[in-house]
């Protein structure tokens, strides 16, 4: 198969997949919204208006404005700003080490491939969030550390996915032969082990991006996300919670925007998984 | 000379006054059998009336201890443990004990209980953080088993504030979070750590027994879980833990009622006069004017807050009533400003003149005010960061002087000798609690004379005029006095609010029978 019949293959499952469908059509949405949030936002997200604080949707504010009067609808799409930042970048950054770490691992084996799992079997013993927790707290909320905090332990699943992926292609004739010919091991790696490794860690951070939004709602809720007054949806719950019997509107509606953001990335990940399924292609 | 007679003749008269007090004789009311269920807003950190600086620690000392003498909401002494007490110079004050008191345990409660408890604290192995509060006492004698004579090494006016501390029987160990027996009108039947403290009646308290026979304080930091128990009835008092915005919600249940007064506690925004931008005093007032204090206090508090002037509370002996009162005019804040050589380099654009950090619990309404104050320096073109920190941090920060602005709440003041701690030059941290760094000789000159002084009438004036300089250098801005509001199931009487949020009132509760009774 050649590489364009086998993008061809995976997207034409893809989109046999309703549920990859439907989730794919709500990450679209979700990235036009981060991207044209300025234009899109009725209101400026930070402008207060302190008297009318607590009302419920109306004409004007479609769905209702927060305790200090600040538009809920603008919040909530300049909020998907920060989802889809913490998302993206967590599952980059931990890409990225994650794929260093693990192609080293699973290429060189031996001493590199028993100390880099031992690092990760140790960063394993971490509770997530209690480390995200920590780092956030020692280093303040902002974005930035928010990524890091966040891609301290996500790499490590990445990691071992690559280095499971190239134990087991490395081992395939396809690669014996290229070694047998001599190519040097940065391109045997890079031509010919890498592509074949690739599509579970795809899936793998599909579903990773999911992971990532609701960790940083989570961190935001508990105050340890980006600095106020940037709107994110976890912080958003955590104000609203305090009026959940006068003003249940101020947490339902961020916390539908997580549900729904986080079930669209799942659903993609699934379809994507099916689609890429090799055992199916064997077939 | 005079000077002395004027000093001893007021401590006499406050003695006399004591005496003549009503609580000693208070008379036997039929008792009651039900349970009071109180909600704390948080847990105490320690119950131990040697130990314990924390607002829910000293909430239930109030009930549980009893001290030597207690305050009313104007910083007047009222008798407790000792019927009345005599100074015999500026540096020996005499306290006569009630005849009979007893200990939880039937113990008799002696002078050297009183001695004990006192020499506990001074003790520098024990670590207490209330030591500082009675380094000059210098001599404890107990002539008899009813009467203690504190010698000090030097006239200082705030000892007898110091005073209201519970007295524990002698030779009790610190032990952990177990409270120490006391004489209170109510024992500690069982404590939950972090959960609950269950406490009865009990039946020898020297100023009669209590009406209530149990009461249960719980420990609920969560304000939903604070709302949905009142209305659902098992919890019937709350006071200063239901959100101003559910108080109308909560009452929907027609058997809560909510009863408002004055409190004391002093909000105020804290400025670091090492900072180039905030060492102008200028740079202070002009931020002072472009917060609007009395929008805050009326939405965000819905009106249940007084705007403050002072770090004393209005009703308090020692409020000078002729600060110069400080209105929001942005206008003038801008103007202030450009004169101060901050001018905007665009405007009403987004580029600020400077730029400042604000630190902040993470406690969401100090969160939602913070995030009000931003915004409105931001439309006086300075930009501020937010940075919310979980309570350890952020108090550590603010204690080392490390913060450019800050807000904190000053709590329990019970003698203006807190301007000493928090303004003079030699009080910066970590001694003290001149966090921002503020100095001016006339200050400190004035907070020196007003703790040696013990004529009440000329530290009123003494304190008058330091908060007279305080107004105009703004080294803190006074920001607003929460009131105090108590949630109650409407059957239950007998509560009084105090400034201070005093919860000494709980012995004289009772369950009014009533046609309400049966619901």
């Amino acid at each position: 198969m050649s590489e364009r019949t086998v993008k061809q293959t995976i997207a034409r499952r893809v989109a046999r997949h309703r549920g990859a469908v439907a989730g794919f059509a709500v990450v679209v949405l979700l990235l036009l919204a981060a991207v044209l949030a300025p234009l899109l936002a009725p209101f400026d997200p930070g402008a207060q208006a302190l008297d009318s604080g607590l009302s419920g949707p109306s004409r004007s504010h479609w769905l209702g404005q927060d305790r200090l009067g600040r538009d809920l609808l603008s919040r909530l799409i300049h909020g998907a700003r920060v989802s889809v930042a913490v998302g993206l970048g967590t599952v980059s950054l931990s890409l990225a080490i994650g794929l260093l770490v693990g192609s080293a691992a699973g290429f060189f084996a031996g001493k590199v491939d028993h100390l880099f799992m031992r690092l990760a079997d140790i960063l394993l013993a971490f509770p997530g969030i209690l480390l995200a927790i920590a780092i956030t707290s020692v280093l303040g909320p902002s974005l930035r550390n928010v990524l890091i905090a966040l891609s301290a332990l996500g790499w490590v699943g990445y990691a071992r996915l690559i280095r499971g992926q190239i134990l087991k292609i490395r081992e395939m004739e396809f690669v014996q032969s290229a070694r047998a010919v001599g190519t040097p091991p940065a391109r045997l790696l890079r031509v010919h082990i890498l592509p074949n490794a690739i599509s579970p860690v795809i899936v793998e951070a599909t579903f990773g991006i999911a992971r990532a939004i609701v960790a940083e709602a989570g961190l935001s809720f508990l105050g340890l996300g980006v600095a106020p007054p940037t709107p994110s949806w976890g912080a958003m719950i955590s104000e609203g919670r305090h009026f959940l019997f006068v003003a249940p509107h101020l947490t339902t509606v961020p916390g539908l925007a997580i549900m729904i953001t986080v079930m669209a990335f799942n659903f993609l990940g699934d379809g994507l998984r099916d689609a890429m399924d090799v055992r199916e292609g064997a077939h | 000379m005079a000077d002395v007679k004027d000093r001893l003749a007021s401590a006499l008269l406050l003695a006399a006054i004591a005496a003549a007090s009503p609580t000693g004789c208070s008379q036997r009311m039929p008792a009651d059998s039900g349970e009071l269920v109180i909600a704390f807003p948080g847990a105490p950190v320690s119950i131990d009336p040697r130990l314990s600086t924390d607002a829910y620690g000293t909430q239930i000392l109030q009930m549980t201890h009893a001290s030597l003498i207690r305050m009313d909401a104007a910083g007047n002494p009222l008798p407790d443990l000792a019927e009345g007490f005599e100074a015999r110079s500026p540096t020996e004050v005499v306290f006569r004990l009630r005849d009979g008191v007893r200990f939880h345990d039937g113990r008799e409660l002696t002078s050297a209980d009183v001695r004990d408890t006192f020499a506990w604290i001074l003790n520098p192995r024990n670590r207490s953080p209330h030591r500082s509060t009675y380094e000059t006492i210098r001599e404890i004698e107990t002539p008899d088993s009813r009467t203690v004579v504190f010698r000090l090494s030097e006239p200082f006016a705030p000892f007898l504030a110091g005073m209201v501390r519970g007295i524990v029987p002698a030779g009790t160990r610190a032990a952990g979070y177990s409270p120490p027996i006391g004489a209170g009108p109510y024992r500690v039947d069982d404590y939950e750590q972090d959960t609950a403290i269950r406490l009865s009646r009990f039946e020898g308290y020297h100023g009669g027994a209590a009406r209530i026979e149990q009461v249960v304080v719980k420990f609920l930091p969560d304000s939903n879980v604070r709302f949905l128990e009142l209305k659902k009835g098992s919890v019937n008092l709350v006071l200063n833990g239901v959100e101003p915005d559910l108080i109308p919600a909560v009452l929907e249940n027609g058997n809560l009622v909510m009863e408002e007064a004055p409190g004391s506690n002093v909000s105020y925004l804290g400025f670091n006069l090492r900072d180039p931008f905030l060492s102008d005093a200028r740079v202070r007032r002009a931020i002072a004017l472009a917060i609007d204090r009395e929008a805050i206090a009326r939405t965000l508090w819905k009106g249940h807050a007084d705007l403050a002037d002072s770090l004393l509370a209005p009703g308090f002996w020692a409020h000078d009533d002729k600060i110069p009162p400080l209105r929001y005019d942005p206008a003038a804040a801008r103007r202030l400003l450009e004169a101060a050589g901050y001018r905007d380099p665009d405007g009403d654009g987004p580029k600020p003149r400077f730029r400042l950090t604000y630190k902040t619990s993470q406690n969401e309404l100090r969160r939602r005010i913070a995030a009000v104050i931003q915004e409105e320096l931001r439309q006086a073109g300075i930009a501020v960061e937010i940075q919310s920190l979980e309570w350890g941090t952020f108090f550590s920060d603010i204690r080392k002087g490390n913060f450019q602005l800050y807000s904190l709440t000053w709590v329990g003041i019970a003698d203006p000798d807190i301007y000493h701690y928090a303004f003079h030059s030699g009080q910066t941290p970590p001694e003290g609690a001149n966090r921002g760094g503020y100095r001016n000789p006339e200050v400190d000159r004035l907070v020196t004379e007003g703790r040696r002084e013990t004529s009440r009438e000329k530290r009123k004036k003494i304190y008058g005029k330091v908060q007279q300089i305080l107004s105009r250098d703004l080294p803190v801005f006074p920001l607003w006095i929460n009131r105090n509001i108590l949630v109650r199931d409407r059957r239950l009487t007998g509560f009084v609010i105090t400034p201070d949020e005093d919860y000494a009132s709980v012995k004289e509760m009772t369950f009014r029978k009533g046609k309400e009774a049966g619901k």
